[in-house]
């Protein structure tokens, strides 16, 4: 389960989230929304801990163990970039990653997960991601994320540039990934990846300025 | 094979394929190299080989500091690109393996910069009649690279979230390696002038040098670390 319990968070200024609690559980889909600027992105990073809360804890529990530490845990797919190294292809940036989550796998494994997501063109083959189109770099990165295993997946706005087919792998994936009691928080103005998801709204109101 | 050096290798060996991928990052820290060398020869009277090798010593380090600069200014550029930075903070990724990795890189990339500055600056030097790239200078210089590299990469990550790192950088970055610079142009001017040996001069400038170079490297890997922490 991910706990945020009296989160609060501001850039040296107004509070951007403040008072904040909330519980997912295993095999749930929470939906963070609200208008912009009231702080889901934000909210986001907090829980991939690129920041810190100024007050407040965020903790994982598993098997009854508290973990303040939780990053082997964590997926995370960031809303205005894919963590790709644009001068690598396709395969060398899946392999580090893969890598870096301790995954080990054989590039013909990496290479059924590009096919899965139309990337497995031999032409693509020592292509720089950097010359990607937005849709094809969005599948790098969720091809990333499907392979990770983390249990805890943290998708800002996981559709972004994305076409039907790929929305498709997106809501098999994640129905797939709740099936064996993963936890999916999502920021997403698009709500067809809702579509047949049973899903809890985390709505941040409009914060004073 | 252990976690560590798993993520260690791993960050290495995938940023020396960025670098190789862009070698332009490294050709142009080169040219600038070339171009400095050759308004020194153009400025420079024939004068006594012993005046020779100073200006030898003195003309590549320089050159070398400022190109070296230019290289590790850019030391994480390949992470800041298209969010690489937060994807590898996001993950259980060992600040220690990451720090380790980036400097190996600088102190490669940095070696590939500074050999041949000192070979074309000796190459220049027609006039000289003594020899003036000698292995024992090639150490020294290299030994000094240690300590740069190490400023290179602590500088390069505080200057991340800074707008105005085009300028902070060297204003922080000249005076910090300027012990480095005195020491290595002294251990250089005893071994190539006054014919020291590399134990020999371990008692004097090549010792404070060796002692910089430690000093910077545990900065930068103690700070690296909180660097690059949680905002």
């Amino acid at each position: 389960m991910l706990h945020a319990e009296d989160i609060f968070f501001s850039y040296q200024g107004p509070p951007i989230i403040s008072k904040l609690n909330f519980v997912v559980k295993s095999g749930e889909i929470v939906r963070v929304s609200g208008p912009n600027g009231t702080g889901k992105t934000t909210l986001m990073r907090l829980l991939a801990t690129l920041l810190k809360p100024q007050s407040g804890h965020l903790f994982v529990e598993s098997d009854g163990v508290k973990l303040n530490v939780y990053n082997h845990l964590i997926a995370y797919l960031a809303a205005e970039s894919n963590g790709l190294f644009p001068s690598l292809d396709a395969l060398g940036n899946l392999s580090f990653w893969a890598d870096m989550a301790g995954l080990g796998l054989s590039d013909e494994t990496l290479g059924q997960e590009l096919s899965a997501w139309q990337l497995g063109n031999p032409l693509l083959r020592g292509f720089p991601v950097g010359r990607f189109s937005t849709g094809m770099k969005r599948r790098l990165s969720m091809a990333r994320v499907a392979l990770s295993r983390a249990p805890i997946w943290l998708l800002d706005e996981p559709l972004f540039g994305l076409d039907d087919r790929s929305i498709e792998r997106v809501q098999h994936l994640i129905r797939e990934h709740l099936s064996q009691g993963g936890i999916v928080v999502v920021v997403s103005h698009d709500m067809s990846l809702f579509d047949g998801l049973s899903y809890r709204d985390l709505i941040l109101e409009s914060r004073v300025v | 094979m252990n976690l560590y050096f798993h993520q260690f290798w791993r960050l290495f060996s995938q940023y020396i394929k960025i670098e190789f991928a862009n070698l332009e990052r490294l050709i142009s820290a080169l040219l600038f190299s070339c171009t400095l060398l050759i308004m020194f020869v153009f400025a420079q009277e024939v004068t006594e080989p012993s005046a020779v090798q100073g200006y030898y010593i003195s003309q590549s380090l320089l050159t070398a500091m400022f190109a070296l600069q230019i290289s590790f200014a850019r030391a994480l550029e390949p992470d800041t690109q298209d969010g690489v930075f937060d994807q590898i903070r996001s993950m259980s990724i060992s600040r220690g393996a990451w720090f380790w990795a980036k400097y190996g890189v600088v102190i490669i990339t940095g070696g590939m910069i500074l050999i041949p500055t000192l070979a074309i600056a000796a190459f220049f030097q027609t006039d000289a009649r003594v020899e003036l790239l000698t292995v024992d200078m090639v150490i020294i210089d290299l030994i000094a690279l240690l300590g740069l590299g190490a400023v290179g990469v602590l500088l390069s990550t505080m200057m991340l979230g800074s707008g105005t790192r085009q300028i902070l950088y060297p204003i922080l970055y000249f005076p910090l390696t300027t012990p480095v610079l005195i020491s290595a142009v002294e251990a250089n001017k005893m071994s190539l002038i006054d014919g020291a040996t590399l134990g020999t001069l371990m008692n004097s400038w090549l010792g404070l040098l060796i002692i910089f170079d430690i000093v910077y490297i545990t900065a930068g890997f103690l700070l690296f670390g909180e660097l690059v922490g949680s905002d």
